[in-house]
């Protein structure tokens, strides 16, 4: 074979992994970059260089779902929160009484309190965060992040999704939409079990003499099927799903971190035990170079019972954050992981409410973000003096995710793919890099 | 309708002060130098204000001026640059506009401050606009002359070439191309391969023992005749539109539950999904397909049954994906017509994509920007859908209300259609007592909830009496008094409420049918243009009509004014002489029969579409079916399925140098392409061949049975499935959105927000591990392995040879069933002989060879 033909086979392949409305789908960058790379790659998950240098290489998005309060967690309105601050690390950046953990960690935050988005309800908010785009069916984040730069592990997907809410948008908020489904969010439930990796009836062994029983058919079938590639494909996805069956219950497993870890992420103490748990996974799937790890943290969104709800919220989230974020930098690790931290929106300030409660607020709230190419221990954006609107440095979940995609090196406006008759992308027609939170 | 609305607004504005909800809208600080502003602000304005003189678009440039790019601005006209970015007070169109100076524009009156001040602003900030054209290279610019799609379907001669190659003219139209690029054709795919296509492809369903017998007998006779036999005893068969009805449900963005930010079931779905089954089955035309989908409540019926057939077949416009209002805080009073535009255009959307393949939405905020699609159409339309009412099973204005109570009060109306409504005149005035007692009972429930925390909250405050003005102790006092009686009052009014409605549920002893579907609304009525697609602004009155682009004159397409105008939609829609509906119906056809389209993006035959790889055989097509077929679909799939292209082997032993350099993925149709099985054609050929297939239809769907105001969860999506108690085929089995079931959530089930007709099949190993672990194909292996077990007691090597007919429609050459004999007895020396068997199934079902077909 001479190149050429190397090349139309290849191309073949990779179409086959994702065909659909075949060469038309599947065309743009990711096949451009994965045969430039590498004429022989058949895994349309292999890495694959970013635009530009990157200053992180994955991202753990700490997904507080329901909306946490600006107002009661890191940027106080005197007059308007109901717990006490104090300012901390230094460069002295407040933090709520109720996240006293978190508050060690200051130094490592960059705090952005101006941000604003489109809608104040749930769903149109969520799907907004994670798609760019309310109401349409876009793919999440993590799917153009997977798409634009592979996954680092072979034997691992490229995004992972922990905990993921089992009402409002469903599966749309980790979907690949029209993106090939390699790019697809594996879901993991709270429990931290695959489904579908574990066979009651068959032991490992077993499995494996069945898969080769099927393969070495399929093998022998494929060779008449070379050019087209699917049967290739169809083999590879077997052979990836059975090593990630095992690697990936290996990598959910913390039963054997030391003990000291499992202490300081809160393991096996209410009320840090669930997040505790998720957040040392989190560290254990960066350290094996998954590309984009969600965490879902749920009840945020508390109306007239903040004052209650909140601090319970709070405790159950700011050990493990603080040990995640500890563990991360005592490995090297933060050094290029980027943690993002927020939910769909913030809330008002109590007081806005005659009724004593905290409505949802999209206009001004804060997310920080912390590692990989952003400056620490820094305060950026603010709201006016009831924490209502957003007034100076704002950003908007599309400058959001425009800056999350250029510290991995992508480009918003070139991380494309055609679809339907025109190029989609993250951040549709909008968004700005935030350069002043830049490292 | 008024009381129903202005009950609406009352209910709304209460919920709003019972949550004391004052936020106040306030306009967001906007970047003055985004895209975004111009698009949004800037560029309406000048489309409206100047475009008529001063653009490409109008083919006008008044005194050498053109306003519709940043660079001609600056080039500006005969009296020099019309902007300077940054210098409002230098710029040339400010001072016009200004009306200070001698030039004055637009001639025909002053702008207003606001539109002054917004251009101003825009240049101030450096007048961000697109350097070259913004406006003008839509609708008007791109000549629909030109557009390949637009031009009426030909009646092409078939190509004369000399040779015994082609057993149909469509086979003819493949050879002329193929020797144009001098590509040889492979052989005929082997008669067991075909078997299995054929039957994949028709029924979903791999053939039997028998059947793979009566076609290779058959074929060995005479192929041409087997083939043509066998297509049309399957057309018979009720299973063919169990397996073709699901190629249009795609098409239909069919799903069981609402989606979108209230996912809500929709109950009776299921009636629109049978009624796409019974048509295809009973090859209803595909014209009256259609039609029946968007007007079957005006068309003209001779009995009832088909006047209930029809109406359900509006299904079609209101199984969609809705919004549901209020979506902001504070309530704003214009949601609920903005509701209606919102699922206006959902309707649109859907049927212009599903039927004419165009993406007429874009139009709603601007002009096309690469069909010929003028905003003025789209709003055309828009007064056609909004004097449509879909009834979808929800009072989604009647917000406040609890839809628990109103469920379980079964007296309710659903807001959907009522098939047997011989009933309305009995039941319609109990339910207009009733709704009333609904709401009423509601509100007393709202107060006791909130009122107590207030008056205590205003106890408190009495009590504290920090500085409180006598006028204001007074007041309070005052509301507390009010309050504490109203709740007094309220709790022997709830008494009377709820044994009002015992009483009424008691004397309603009535089964109502329901369907989704719609209805015109009682006033139709033409609409204003929506400047940037924004609710608020208003533009011209437009009447309704179609694209005006497409014309073809041989009858009036006069809207009759009573009505919504959507049996004349309909009927545009469905005519021979629309040049998009037969092309896109038949190239979808040729898309579920040979993997691709010949026009490869199937939804969109607009400018940015893919163009047709072979234009001359999608016009014959075309022109058949709509003239030799009669609008059949079941004759267009026969006519396909006998040509000797659809019949070619997928195998490559015969692919050259000249295939892989020339044509690679054999899109001119040298060879074919392996196909995967889409979801349901796996799930329903495993039950096959493990015997387990219940071939019935189940009644109804299990989601009729699901709390209509709940919300859908993950787990209802096996809630679902097991509520459906049976084997039945795929189709049978809700899809909710967002919580698919498994099988359709990995292998590759359409997204159903939108109207998507091809899927996609890519192999990911999230699906490698379903089918080597999830307990159903386990299931599945061991029923194989027993029926092979049952039907083969003796003979081990009796039954793999059944194993390989059963899967993959062949013998096993000798080496194949040495070796799983061989597999066979180490694995019952390991386990058990039935394990070793259940493996040795497994391994089939999950192997290549079963999954696609060749």
């Amino acid at each position: 074979m001479n190149k050429s033909q190397k090349l139309n086979s290849r191309r073949s392949v990779l179409k086959g992994v994702a065909s659909g409305l075949g060469a038309l789908a599947f065309q743009v960058m990711l096949t451009k970059e994965a045969l430039s790379q590498n004429g022989t790659n058949k895994n349309p998950l292999a890495p694959r260089d970013a635009h530009h240098k990157a200053k992180a290489q994955r991202i753990i998005f700490l997904n507080m779902e329901g909306g946490p309060s600006a107002q009661e967690t890191f940027n106080p309105k005197p007059g308007r929160s109901l717990f006490k601050f104090k300012k901390h690390g230094e460069n002295g950046l407040p933090v709520s009484e109720c996240l006293p953990h978190l508050a060690t960690q200051v130094d490592k935050l960059c705090m952005m309190n101006g941000m604003y988005s489109d809608s104040a309800e749930h769903i149109n908010a969520s799907i907004q965060l994670h798609c760019g785009k309310s109401l349409s069916s876009r793919p999440s984040m993590g799917s153009w992040v997977t798409y634009g730069l592979g996954s680092e592990n072979e034997d691992l997907p490229g995004f992972i999704i922990l905990n993921p809410s089992t009402v409002g948008a469903g599966s749309k908020l980790f979907g690949n939409a029209f993106l090939p489904g390699i790019f697809a969010g594996t879901a993991i439930g709270r429990n931290l079990e695959l489904s579908d990796a574990k066979n009651s009836a068959l032991d490992k062994s077993s499995q494996r003499i069945l898969l080769d029983r099927a393969q070495e058919r399929t093998r022998k079938k494929s060779l008449l099927h070379s050019h087209n590639g699917q049967l290739d494909a169809l083999i590879n996805s077997f052979e990836l799903g059975f090593r990630m069956q095992s690697v990936l219950p290996d990598l959910l497993n913390i039963s054997n971190e030391p003990k000291h870890i499992l202490d300081s992420y809160g393991v096996g103490k209410r009320p840090t035990d669930d997040f505790g748990r998720q957040c040392l996974a989190a560290r254990r799937m960066s350290e094996a170079g998954v590309r984009f790890i969600e965490l879902v943290h749920k009840s945020w969104d508390h109306h007239s019972e903040i004052g209650r709800l909140l601090p319970d919220r709070c405790r159950e989230i700011d050990q493990p954050i603080a040990a995640l974020l500890k563990d991360l930098a005592q490995r090297g690790l933060l050094e290029d992981t980027l943690v993002l931290w927020g939910g769909e929106f913030g809330r008002t300030a109590s007081a806005h409410h005659k009724g004593g409660g905290s409505g949802h607020n999209n206009k001004g709230y804060t997310m920080w973000m912390a590692g990989g190419g952003v400056k620490p221990g820094f305060s950026y954006g603010q709201t006016d003096g009831d924490g209502w609107e957003a007034i100076e440095g704002k950003i908007h979940t599309h400058d959001l995710h425009a800056t999350l995609l250029h510290l991995l090196g992508l480009d918003h406006t070139q991380l494309t793919y055609r679809y339907s008759g025109r190029d989609f992308r993250l951040t549709d027609v909008h968004g700005q890099v935030v350069k002043d939170i830049l490292a | 309708m008024i009381r129903k609305l202005s009950s609406t607004l009352f209910l709304a504005y209460f919920f709003a002060l019972i949550h004391s909800r004052d936020l106040v809208a306030e306009e967001e600080k906007i970047n003055l130098s985004s895209a975004e502003h111009f698009e949004k602000q800037i560029a309406p304005l000048i489309k409206e204000k100047c475009s008529r003189c001063h653009s490409h678009a109008a083919k006008k440039s008044k005194n050498g001026l053109m306003l519709d790019s940043r660079d001609s601005m600056l080039k500006g006209g005969d009296s020099g640059p019309a902007i300077i970015p940054g210098d409002p007070d230098k710029s040339l169109l400010i001072q016009a506009i200004r009306y200070t100076g001698e030039l004055q524009m637009p001639p025909e009156g002053k702008l207003s401050k606001r539109d002054i001040k917004l251009l101003e602003d825009w240049i101030q900030a450096g007048a961000v606009a697109p350097a070259s054209r913004f406006e003008g290279q839509a609708s008007s610019a791109i000549d629909p002359g030109k557009l390949w799609s637009f031009q009426s379907v030909k009646n092409v001669a078939v190509p004369k070439i000399h040779s015994n190659w082609p057993r149909t003219a469509i086979d003819h139209f493949i050879l002329k191309k193929l020797k144009q690029e001098k590509l040889a054709w492979v052989e005929d795919a082997k008669p067991s391969v075909l078997c299995r296509r054929i039957y994949i492809d028709l029924v979903g369903l791999p053939p039997t023992l028998k059947q793979q017998d009566e076609f290779i007998s058959a074929y060995s006779e005479n192929p041409q005749k087997a083939i043509d036999q066998t297509v049309t005893k399957l057309l018979q068969t009720n299973q063919f539109g169990e397996r073709w009805a699901r190629h249009w449900l795609d098409t239909a963005r069919y799903a069981e539950s609402n989606g979108n930010n209230r996912n809500r079931v929709l109950r009776y779905a299921w009636r629109y999904r049978n009624w796409v089954i019974d048509s295809l089955n009973a090859d209803l035309p595909y014209d009256q397909f259609l039609k029946a989908q968007i007007a079957g409540d005006l068309l003209p019926y001779q009995n009832r049954k088909q006047r209930n057939r029809q109406r359900i077949a509006t299904g079609f416009l209101a199984v969609g994906s809705k919004p549901y209002y209020p979506t902001i805080v504070p309530f704003d009073p214009n949601e609920p017509d903005r509701a209606r535009f919102d699922w206006a255009a959902e309707q649109i959307d859907a049927t212009f994509k599903g039927m004419m393949g165009l993406t007429v939405g874009c139009a709603r905020c601007h002009d096309h920007k690469s069909d010929p699609i003028p905003t003025k159409d789209y709003y055309a339309l828009m007064g056609i859908f909004r004097s449509t009412n879909p009834k979808f099973g929800m009072y989604w204005d009647l917000f406040g209300v609890d839809e628990g109570q109103a469920q379980r009060d079964f007296l309710f109306d659903f807001n959907l259609l009522v098939l047997n409504d011989e009933i309305l005149p009995v039941i319609k005035p109990l339910q207009d007592q009733y709704k009333p007692l609904v709401i009423e009972q509601n509100r007393i429930n709202l107060r006791k909830r909130h009122w107590p925390q207030q008056v205590e909250r205003m106890q408190k405050k009495l009590k504290d009496n920090k500085n409180l003005s006598e006028q204001q102790v007074t007041q309070i006092q005052a509301h507390i008094e009010t309050r504490l009686k109203k709740l007094a009052e309220d709790k022997e009014r709830l008494k009377v409420v709820l044994k009002l409605k015992k009483q009424l549920q008691d004397s309603f002893n009535y089964a109502v049918d329901h369907a989704m579907g719609v209805e015109d609304s009682p006033n139709p009525s033409d609409v204003h243009i929506r400047l940037a697609g924004e609710h608020a602004k208003k533009s011209d009155l437009v009447k309704r009509g179609f694209l005006t682009k497409i014309e073809f004159k041989d009858e009036s397409s006069l809207i009759n004014q009573k009505q919504s105008g959507r049996l004349e939609l309909a009927h545009w829609i469905a005519h021979p002489k629309n040049p998009l509906t037969a092309r896109v119906a038949v190239n979808r056809i040729w898309h579920h029969l040979f993997g691709r389209g010949i026009v490869e993006s199937l939804d969109n035959f607009g400018v940015a579409g893919e163009l047709p790889t072979h234009p001359e055989l999608l016009d014959h097509l075309s022109y058949k079916f709509i003239h030799d077929f009669n609008w059949s679909q079941k004759k267009m799939i026969r006519y396909l399925m006998t040509s000797r292209v659809y019949q070619l082997s997928s195998s490559e032993n015969l692919t050259t140098k000249n295939h892989l350099d020339r044509d690679p993925d054999a899109k001119l149709y040298w060879r074919r392409n392996p196909r995967r099985l889409e979801a349901e054609a796996l799930r329903d050929s495993m039950l096959a061949v493990s015997g387990l297939l219940d071939p019935r239809r189940p009644v109804g769907s299990p989601v009729v049975d699901f709390e209509y105001y709940a919300d859908i969860r993950h787990t209802d999506r096996q809630r679902a499935f097991d509520l459906l108690k049976g084997n039945y085929r795929t189709i049978y089995v809700p899809t909710l959105r967002g919580h698919r079931n498994k099988l359709y959530e990995l292998f590759n089930y359409p997204d159903d927000e939108a109207v998507n007709s091809a899927r996609s099949s890519g192999s990911v190993p999230t699906q490698a591990l379903y089918l080597l672990n999830n307990p159903l194909i386990m299931n599945f292996a061991k029923n194989l392995a027993e029926r092979l077990i049952n039907q083969q007691p003796d003979d081990p090597a009796q039954r793999v040879l059944q194993l390989y007919r059963l899967c993959y429609n062949r013998l096993p050459v000798e080496q194949e069933l040495k070796e799983d004999l061989k597999f066979i007895e180490k694995q019952s020396q390991i386990g058990n002989e039935m394990q070793a068997w259940s493996l040795l199934s497994h391994s089939f079902l999950i192997s290549g060879e079963f999954l696609y077909r060749f």
